[in-house]
């Protein structure tokens, strides 16, 4: 079953054609990968699917409903969540609230809640506290619950980032570019991080990732894009196989890296 | 001494008043660094709601109180939507030049409407003065106090303790991830607007209890003031607005006392000139890193 659906996207800036026809589909509880050239387009078929641009053309299936059209926030609320190739935590509030405020989507509370004080409010916000925690402990991040999370190491600020999305309670992850800028040692980790995430939370999860080793290691179907295209899609050992991905990435070194 | 202190407590009265005025400033720059310059009139517009609510409905202080805030809030709201909303992408000087035109237009409205007479708020504030120690106090000045104080810590609470408040914080840290949060960024500015506008509201009853002659452009030189204050404090921190606010209120007071009060405006502005060449950001400002 395809949790994510993508029918002849298409999406184009002026007279550069950034995303054409792009069809591929993300099974339930795998862990599939989006591959290809620096300006392949793929970081825009995430906006694309997060509602952050809007396709000129095709459909996004969640779950069997069109998501085209959704505003961010309301596709947020459906079940998806994302990270950014550059971490984007909101670096002033503390990791502690970096993870709080992804429980936003889910409150049940109306906004003149705080104001009365009620035991629902209470009751909810102790909650969410509790839930925050949590995440930053499954994290190992508990230690800096309380620093502003622009201070955190840089390994540490990927991996809030990560949490913050989980924390959203999604069914789908889509992650971008986790490994980046991440030695061998701290990608052997991350892979582990996200093999377990799967595992626990049955979490769909589409990444992008330069990393062929990272790619290889984790993912069960690879599709590749160049110039906005769809070029292969097959398991990572066709993939590395197949002639167009070759000479999409010739010069690149990636079918040895 | 005793003057001294005296000079202190009318101090506190007008940087409670300056403090809830730029706090709106201070709010609506950090959501979307824009300098709200309708901001004053907005502070007008409320303290003729409350004349309205108090001089024509003839209702009490703290009915009074709560009107206006509730209508300015509406005020604000509308103005965002109406004004702002479209411009959010258009280039800054645009929306500037929009916050100055709002304001003419909110001064103008209200000349047009009720004319361009003073008006005399009744006094809703029974007057006592109290002796504490060397100091006199009026209730009225207690009552502006206390309701300054009151409202600045639920704000604080608010901002920094509940869900909202730090979407609120969020969203002047990195507008374009909030919505990953599942949080509206239309929701939160809307809301951003609605609590300064209320605030400034406040402070227009407070002002307009305190010197009870009003009229539509009332708002202009209070209004610059309290923006002053909120860069003195450091524009976009809710507590510098606070402090900024009490600092040029104290700046105020204090040259009005020991000199022609003429000097007053000249002297008060001139040190926080000079404050501002030490220390660009505010008092509790954070620097701006521009990544090139």
């Amino acid at each position: 079953m395809a949790l994510l659906e993508l029918q002849g996207v298409s999406r184009r800036f002026g007279g550069l054609q950034a995303v054409a026809d792009l069809t591929l589909q993300v099974p339930e509880g795998e862990l599939t990968a989006l591959i290809g050239p620096n300006g392949a387009g793929k970081t825009t078929v995430f906006n694309l699917i997060t509602g952050v641009y809007r396709p000129t053309g095709g459909r996004i299936l969640f779950d069997g409903q069109d998501l085209v059209g959704l505003p961010p926030a309301a596709i947020v609320q459906r079940g998806i969540a994302r990270t950014f190739q550059s971490i984007r935590l909101f670096k002033g509030l503390t990791a502690l609230e970096n993870v709080r405020i992804a429980h936003f989507a889910r409150v049940t509370y109306g906004p003149g809640a705080w104001l009365s004080r009620g035991r629902p409010f209470r009751e909810e916000e102790e909650a969410i506290l509790a839930a925050s925690y949590q995440w930053l402990e499954r994290f190992g991040l508990a230690r800096y619950a309380l620093e502003p999370a622009g201070s955190l190491p840089y390994g540490d600020q990927r991996r809030l980032e990560i949490a913050r999305a989980m924390a959203t309670r999604p069914r789908l992850l889509l992650l971008d570019e986790p490994a980046a800028g991440m030695n061998p040692a701290e990608v052997e980790a991350l892979m582990e991080l996200i093999r377990w995430l799967q595992a626990s939370f049955q979490v769909t999860i589409f990444l992008i990732e330069h990393q062929m080793r990272m790619v290889m290691g984790l993912c069960q179907v690879v599709h590749v894009l160049d110039f906005g295209r769809l070029i292969a899609s097959g398991t990572p050992d066709e993939v590395r196989r197949h002639p167009r991905v070759l000479e999409a990435y010739l010069g690149q070194g990636a079918g040895g890296s | 001494m005793p003057f001294v202190a005296q000079q202190m407590v009318n101090a506190l009265q007008l940087g409670s008043i300056y403090a809830l005025i730029a706090l709106g400033y201070t709010l609506v720059y950090g959501v979307l660094r824009l300098i709200n310059f309708a901001h004053g009139d907005i502070f007008m517009v409320g303290a003729f709601f409350s004349f309205f609510a108090a001089a024509v409905l003839g209702l009490p202080f703290l009915p009074t109180l709560l009107a206006s805030m509730a209508a300015t809030a509406l005020l604000g709201v509308m103005i965002e939507r109406l004004a702002y909303r479209p411009l959010r992408h258009a280039p800054r000087v645009s929306a500037v030049i929009t916050a100055l035109g709002v304001g003419l237009f909110l001064e103008h409205f209200t000349l047009a409407s009720v004319g361009a007479q003073p008006r005399l708020m009744p006094p809703l504030i029974a007057s006592a003065v109290y002796q504490a120690g060397p100091v006199r106090v009026t209730t009225v000045q207690l009552v502006i106090f206390l309701v300054a104080l009151l409202l600045m810590l639920i704000l604080d609470r608010f901002v920094n303790r509940t869900l909202t408040g730090m979407a609120m914080r969020a969203v002047s840290w990195d507008k374009s991830v909030v919505p990953l949060m599942g949080i509206s960024v239309d929701r939160i500015i809307a809301l951003t607007f609605a609590i300064g506008s209320g605030l400034a509201a406040a402070g227009g009853l407070l002002y307009a209890t305190a010197y009870p002659v009003i009229e539509p452009y009332m708002g202009v030189l209070v209004g610059w003031k309290a923006f002053v204050a909120a860069v003195v404090g450091g524009i976009g921190v809710i507590r510098g607005a606070m402090l900024g606010a009490f600092v040029l209120g104290g700046a105020e007071v204090l040259v009005a006392a020991f000199l022609p009060s003429t000097y007053r405006d000249f002297i008060a502005f001139g040190l926080l000139l000079l404050l501002l060449i030490f220390r660009p950001q505010g008092i509790l400002g954070r620097r701006e890193v521009q990544k090139v």
